[in-house]
């Protein structure tokens, strides 16, 4: 008796660790789109991709690099997604260097990518001269965000750069405004940082930062940026720190706040509020006059699968997520800008068309994400945001900034 | 054949637990060391073999050493703060109260809570412009200021102050039940010889509580070491990078700045320190209770 | 008094020692003390429920601790059946079947092994017994974020990967330490006497286990049980790596609409989807607590 139950009790011990089901192959799609306004940008794309005769199989992960987390590890446990949500990018080439990918010329030669796609996005795109990820849209980083109303009660013109925020910001600070609404999180602070360096250096600088030159970072003109940063401290409110950026958008919509520098994504934020961007909300690619747009772009990859059902399903996702039309659509409900270059601005808020000729004329630029080595400008990020909060002085902020690269490399 | 089983019974029942604890647990630390002694990027490489470069590239990283020190910082707040208060509140919660179901459940319920959304809601209650600073100042007090979340220097008592607030309800429940069965003769023979309640508590109760102690120690110790929601959601390492915590240091060196080996080796220095101080304390303490 | 959650212990004797006014002033502070953790405690939750109960122009306005102006129960709706997760527009009420599937099996499994864990280690010591159960324990200390990709790997071996089955090993597997540890410490209590009674009258391992030990530690199981149920419900990380999109249980459902970094952020729905995810936990915790505790009270951590 005693002896049967035990060996029940093994049995059933035992089962835990060799109890097999095979799972089938999960042919979902990966993205981070999972949530409001996203989630309603992508239902068009997946529209049209059915419309096609593709079959969308939803799988949504919150925020970019959990998604890119779960990609990696389904890969890894041989089941990977028919397709997922990338960045451009060095992510991108991580993928494409591990022979993860399925390259997609089979779209792209016969739908002449080449012709449609600015050649900054190319770059950021192709692997060993073929294109492993169809582009959908793109986000700019840097933007001015002003309220009119509060300019108009200040009496002031709205600036444009970070010299003229200089000469007024005291102005509206006695007006009883916060001159500069900021969230104090790394990845803002960096948005921020991202303005001043093009307004120091220009695009030959920015560019030098996100390879993570040493020289550039040691210069005087880095030293010229972080002191720029210390008078920036001197605009905020005492909530700054920590603060979510939605919340931090809503002092600019409230008035609270006469400026915000963050990316053209708060605009959602913005028409939530009631207000819309290039009326209420004055909008500038920010600084003016550096005729830099800061990208960050995102599409879909294909993932290095062989069968046939799922090959032809990455072909129509590709060629979807191309097709002029949706773009466009898919441009208005999400806020962004079409990677193709040849798609209507019909119904584009002002700002959109600004940065959609900005990207016609060349003037796009990758930030960090896309292009640095991901350790060093994540400590670039680390480095900015100490200064932010800490009592370094400018220069000491440039030595630490040298120091956490040079340790990252 | 009989009595072999039965002689053998508990290591074979035993068995298979182990087997997969050496797999699952013992061999992913093997794994993981191995990782941290090469130059793995967004995934794992065994053949770009750089011995320790990656453990010194880690200490060159001053925010690896914000968040290093930090887990002994909130650690050990964390500890005596739950400890202490969690003592306390079931000692008030065992004064035969009124009402003790409700003030039990009102202490226990943020264990079910997520901290997803919760660590937003404490952002918010500790911000000096949106949260209990604003109310209080609305009520005439502007001298208050709750500035933790804002001063890098203090950030780590916000953490404290939610992370209590989740784990609060489990010491409390465990202490609890603990001086529910205590011997009911204590009391009887210290009310006898005229010894104050207090006395009583400190001297005989809490010795004879030692156990709970390290049924608490080992759980708040691991809320510790998982600490990851409550940070990214409350303060996300912030401000700068003042209240970043090991947990956090490796996800983002993981999955945002791929850099696995980096990671891998905050990972093991991470578990080498937690066992450096918890395995001596485990064993002595497995020891006494025979 | 067996059967009611009385306190066991009465200590009217104690008071003798004490006036009247003396008395009244110690009850006074308790109550006052009681007061104070109560506020403290119920402050998040009344934060979560006034926001979830206002429009969100409200919220953007600020003034986040204030009870609603224009009263909705908008966001609740669309929290539990109506919000969009991905492409899904269904809210969260189809999310809690899956986490079920997971979580219930899960703690079975795990209650189990570390019930029968427990008792070999402490009933039926051998040579390095105690050895062992450190070392069961201090390996749980393991971060599970940089052990992802190994764990897949395996899974893939075993053909679980993807699977519910998977998620479920995953969660028993992590679970024997806690488990372990609860149940050994608990049994440690329970009289060798009896055990050895037991041996002596014939009985096996298992039969003690089932037939004398565990009929005399309803508490410890519910304590085990709840523990772990509380952690296998709020899992994130293995649930998004390890469930497929079929199964995604609420923590991702709950995180997927939460946490869309560039999108408006519709507090008040995500505060009511934080209270609707809750429940089940919440449910075991506020209606469940005084078995938990009657169960401790008869002994389960007693030393």
């Amino acid at each position: 008796m005693a002896n049967w139950k035990t060996l029940t009790g093994v049995v059933v011990a035992l089962s835990f660790s060799t109890a097999g089901v095979s799972a089938a192959p999960d042919t979902s799609i990966i993205h981070w789109w999972t949530a409001g306004g996203e989630a309603a940008a992508l239902r068009i794309l997946v529209d049209a991709f059915e419309k096609n005769g593709g079959k969308w199989k939803d799988s949504p992960v919150a925020g970019g690099e959990a998604a890119r987390m779960v990609a990696r590890t389904r890969i890894l446990g041989g089941d990977p997604p028919t397709a997922m949500q990338w960045q451009f990018g060095n992510n991108l080439f991580a993928l494409a260097e591990e022979k993860l990918l399925n390259d997609l010329d089979d779209v792209a030669k016969p739908d002449g990518w080449d012709k449609v796609l600015p050649p900054q996005i190319q770059a950021q795109i192709k692997y060993e001269g073929k294109y492993v990820i169809a582009p959908l849209g793109l986000h700019g980083r840097n933007w001015l965000w002003s309220n009119t109303e509060v300019f108009a009660k200040v009496g002031v013109a709205a600036p444009k750069t970070w010299a003229e925020i200089d000469a007024v910001a005291e102005k509206i600070r006695a007006a009883g405004y916060i001159p500069l609404a900021l969230g104090g999180q790394s990845w803002q602070e960096l948005i921020v940082f991202e303005t001043v360096v093009l307004e120091v250096g220009g695009a030959e600088m920015f560019k030098k930062v996100t390879a993570l030159d040493l020289d550039t970072l040691g210069s005087p003109k880095m030293v010229d940026v972080f002191r720029q940063l210390e008078k920036i401290k001197g605009y905020l409110d005492p909530g700054s720190p920590g603060r979510d950026w939605n919340i931090t958008a809503g002092l600019l919509t409230s008035g609270k706040a006469a400026l915000f520098v963050h990316g053209d994504w708060a605009k959602g934020e913005f028409a939530g509020a009631g207000k819309s961007p290039g009326k209420d909300i004055g909008c500038t690619i920010f600084p003016a006059g550096r005729n830099v747009y800061v990208y960050n772009g995102d599409g879909f990859a294909a993932t290095a699968v062989t069968d046939a059902d799922r090959r032809k399903a990455q072909t129509i996702l590709a060629r979807t997520v191309m097709d002029p039309a949706l773009q466009h659509a898919f441009s208005i409900r999400k806020g962004s800008i079409p990677s193709r270059l040849d798609v209507s601005v019909d119904g584009f808020d002002p700002c959109a068309q600004a940065a959609y000729a900005a990207s016609g004329a060349g003037q796009l630029v990758e930030t960090g994400d896309l292009v640095s080595e991901p350790t060093g400008w994540g400590a670039i990020q680390d480095t900015v945001t100490a200064f932010m909060h800490g009592k370094q002085s400018p220069e000491a902020g440039v030595e630490a900034l040298v120091r956490a690269v040079k340790a990252a490399k | 054949m009989r009595l072999r089983i039965r002689r053998f019974i508990s290591q074979l029942v035993l068995s298979p637990s182990l087997a997969l604890v050496a797999v699952f647990l013992y061999g992913f630390i093997g794994w993981t060391v191995a990782v941290s002694t090469t130059a793995s990027k967004a995934s794992p490489r065994f053949d770009r073999f750089v011995g320790l470069e990656q453990y010194v590239r880690l200490f060159d990283t001053p925010r690896w050493n914000v968040a290093f020190s930090n887990m002994f910082l909130f650690g050990f707040l964390f500890l005596v703060v739950t400890i202490g208060f969690g003592l306390l509140i079931a000692v008030l919660i065992d004064q035969r109260i009124r009402f003790e179901g409700v003030f039990r459940s009102i202490v226990m319920y943020p264990m079910a809570m997520s901290f997803v959304v919760t660590g937003v809601v404490w952002q918010w209650l500790l911000s000096p412009t949106l949260g209990i600073q604003s109310l209080v100042a609305g009520w005439g007090f502007t001298g208050f200021h709750i500035d933790w979340l804002t001063n890098p220097s203090t950030v780590i008592w916000a953490l404290v102050v939610a992370a209590f607030w989740q784990g609060c309800g489990l010491a409390m429940a465990l202490f609890l039940a603990g001086l529910r069965g205590i011997d009911e003769d204590i009391w009887k023979a210290a009310a006898v010889d005229g010894i104050p309640a207090w006395r009583v508590y400190l001297h005989i109760v809490v010795p004879m509580l030692a156990p709970v102690f390290l049924t608490v120690i080992v759980l708040q110790s691991l809320a510790i070491v998982r600490a990851f929601d409550l940070v990214v959601a409350l303060t996300n390492g912030g401000p700068g990078v003042s209240s970043d915590l090991p947990s956090v240091f490796m996800f983002d060196m993981a999955f945002r700045r791929a850099n696995l080996g980096l990671s891998a080796a905050s990972a093991v220095v991470m578990l080498g320190t937690v066992l450096a101080i918890l395995v001596p304390y485990l064993y002595v303490e497995s020891r006494e209770r025979r | 008094m067996p059967g009611t959650f009385e306190p066991l212990i009465p200590r009217p004797r104690r008071r003798i020692f004490l006036r009247r006014t003396e008395r009244f002033a110690a009850r006074f502070a308790v109550y006052l003390c009681l007061v104070i953790v109560t506020g403290f405690f119920l402050a998040p939750l009344w934060v979560l429920l006034v926001t979830s109960f206002k429009p969100l122009d409200e919220i953007r306005a600020g003034g986040l601790l204030d009870l609603p102006i224009a009263f909705t129960l908008d966001p609740w709706i669309k929290a539990w059946g109506e919000a969009c997760i991905g492409i899904t527009c269904g809210g969260l009420k189809g999310y809690f079947g899956n986490s079920l599937m997971v979580t219930v099996p899960a703690v079975l499994a795990s209650v189990t092994i570390g019930a029968i864990n427990g008792y070999a280690l402490s009933k039926w010591p051998f040579p390095g017994a105690r050895f062992v159960f450190a070392a069961v324990v201090a390996g749980n200390f393991i971060p599970y974020q940089v052990i992802l990709a190994p764990l897949a790997q395996t899974l893939r071996i075993t053909g679980l990967f993807g699977s519910i089955e998977g998620l479920v090993l995953i969660h028993a597997i992590y679970g024997i330490p806690i488990t372990t540890m609860l149940f050994r410490n608990f049994f440690l209590s329970v009289p060798d006497d009896l055990i050895k009674a037991a041996r002596i009258d014939g009985a096996g391992f298992f039969w003690i286990l089932f037939r004398v030990v565990l009929p005399m530690s309803p508490s410890v199981i519910v304590v085990a049980a709840i523990i772990q149920f509380t952690g296998i419900w709020n899992d994130y990380l293995f649930a998004v790596s390890f469930a497929n999109s079929q199964n995604a249980p609420m923590t991702v459902a709950l995180n997927n609409l939460v946490n869309s970094n560039f999108g408006v952020r519709e507090y008040n729905v995500h505060m009511a989807a934080t209270f609707i995810a809750a429940i089940p936990t919440l449910v075991i915790y506020v209606f469940l607590g005084r078995f938990f505790l009657r169960g401790m009270a008869a002994g389960a951590v007693k030393g």
